[in-house]
């Protein structure tokens, strides 16, 4: 299967003298969902915003969605890419929900009937449909989050590719369940970056985990999971679903 | 620092205002700000004594906001900052241009009377006019509106972000005031030592969630340009309602209606 996102040796440094990517190789294959984890302070956000175009001075080469991630590119793979921020109120700016998620599709050019349709699809996939007209400053915190979401998948087929930076932070267990719930759903290939361990297991079938600038495993999210050395090694702490035996 | 919290909330509501389904609300933004445009344009050109023919253009908000169900009370509760300050400029005339002009019930009126009279009638008329336009129109649409009367795109996009950074911008304040004070019982206000590094913190907050407000903006594919969604009434009607205030004002500001009515009873 040919991937849909192709990084190949990528390096990325704030300050001259200290990079935080050093070598970074990764091939995501379409409908994929890969965790990101690593320690604080490691490059996770650092990784994504490199691949949704925010960073553009890196070294290297990164393909999306067969083109080249350069600023001319930037209108054709952001069509098809999303990225969800960590702060979801910084990412809708927009008075209702209808509006905010309407705002993609209005800029890539969709007429009035075609961004209403997308609007209406994402926010079924998200399970928002009854939140359509509120105002987001009266959103929850999962709320908020569902609805950056479904402003991503407005704009998106199933093919595209969505970049969560800490997607389960500050949510409720409730909220988090319809979260892991909604991104299941999803069929977009999805990269994941997250501390929250339990998250990653419940919604990525495969992990890679950045340690030091470079990816120092890459596979079975369940098997380094379980992996009490390696994790430690690297500045993290086996999930709470795996300290107990029998919870998996 | 509750006012930053009660700023934030005022803000909100006109934006709750700007939302509802009214008919004044379902009018096409273009209609309105053409409207409040040429409004602005004849109350400013009245004279500067020229009270009678002024009064008649009170007829345009007053009318707006009794129709369009906008509490007459809250407005002037949220405009009183910018009222008091107009009274405030306009309260010397009276000292400076002491010219009798009439008597009115044994009173002398003078010319600096009549003159601060009106400056306080034109820039509170015209500060209602502006509400009424934000309480009935949303700031996107404004937006589109400016954009359809082919104002510079540089300058209505400065104009959306100002106004989304500015509610950023009342929020981080808010945080870092109400931080500070839950770290600093029984002060009144915030400590002459404390304002620089709190005024740095709040500009460096600030900046960084406009900049992630923007970075989202532009993931999104803005370009700057503005697309008007809701339901609005028949184009046709928004003209005529256009038309139908174009010509009103008109005769508002050629003729003097208030006096010739007057005139009728003496």
């Amino acid at each position: 299967m040919d991937s849909i996102i192709e990084i190949e040796d990528l390096r990325f440094c704030y300050h001259a003298d200290r990079y935080v990517l050093d070598g970074i190789n990764l091939a995501v294959a379409p409908g994929e969902s890969v965790g990101v984890i690593g320690a604080n302070g490691v490059g996770k956000s650092t990784f994504l915003k490199i691949l949704a175009g925010l960073l553009p001075e890196y070294e290297g080469s990164i393909r999306i969605a067969d083109h080249l991630l350069e600023k001319k590119n930037y209108g054709e793979i952001r069509r098809r890419l999303g990225y969800v921020f960590q702060d979801s109120d910084s990412q809708l700016f927009m008075n209702t929900v209808e509006e905010d998620v309407a705002f993609g599709p209005l800029n890539y050019g969709f007429s009035r009937e075609e961004a209403d349709r997308s609007v209406k699809e994402a926010l079924r996939k998200t399970h928002m449909e009854g939140l359509a007209g509120r105002h987001i400053y009266r959103l929850s915190g999962g709320e908020k989050k569902l609805a950056a979401i479904a402003g991503i998948l407005a704009l998106q087929q199933d093919d595209g590719v969505i970049l969560m930076d800490e997607p389960s932070v500050s949510l409720d267990p409730a909220n988090r369940e319809n979260l892991i719930e909604v991104i299941r759903e999803l069929k977009a290939a999805k990269l994941l970056a997250s501390h929250d361990l339990d998250f990653i297991y419940d919604t990525c079938e495969r992990t890679i985990l950045l340690s030091g600038g470079e990816v120092v495993y890459d596979g079975d999210t369940k098997r380094l999971l379980r992996d009490k050395t390696l994790l430690e090694e690297n500045g993290l702490r086996l999930p709470l679903s795996f300290r107990f035996p029998g919870n998996i | 620092m509750a006012k930053l919290g009660r700023a934030i909330r005022e803000i909100h509501s006109l934006e709750n205002l700007a939302e509802r389904n009214t008919f004044f609300n379902r009018i096409h933004p273009t209609a309105k700000v053409l409207v409040t445009i040429w409004y602005l344009i004849l109350v400013m050109s009245f004279g500067k004594y020229d009270v009678t023919g002024l009064f008649g253009m009170c007829l345009y908000p007053l009318i707006l906001m009794i129709s369009g169900d906008i509490s007459i009370g809250q407005a002037v509760r949220r405009l009183k900052p910018v009222l008091l300050m107009v009274f405030l400029i306009g309260a010397a005339n009276p000292f400076f241009d002491r010219t009798p002009v009439l008597e009115a019930g044994g009173i002398t009126v003078t010319a600096g009377m009549l003159s601060m009279l009106t400056l306080f009638c034109k820039t509170g008329f015209a500060v209602f006019a502006s509400y009424v336009l934000i309480a009935t129109t949303t700031m996107e649409q404004i937006c589109y509106a400016l954009r359809r009367l082919h104002m510079p795109q540089i300058l209505v996009t400065v104009l959306l972000l100002i106004y989304r950074y500015l509610v950023l911008m009342l929020k981080e304040a808010d945080r870092i005031t109400q931080a500070y004070m839950l770290r600093a019982p029984g002060e009144k206000g915030v400590k002459k030592s404390a304002w620089g590094p709190l005024a740095g913190q709040m500009l460096l907050r600030s900046m960084d969630r406009a900049q992630r407000v923007y970075e989202s903006m532009t993931m999104r594919g803005f370009r700057g340009e503005f697309f008007l969604r809701g339901s609005f009434i028949p184009l046709r009607q928004s003209v005529l309602y256009g038309v139908i205030w174009y010509l009103v004002l008109a005769v508002f500001r050629l003729v003097p209606v208030f006096e010739l009515v007057g005139r009728i009873f003496i």
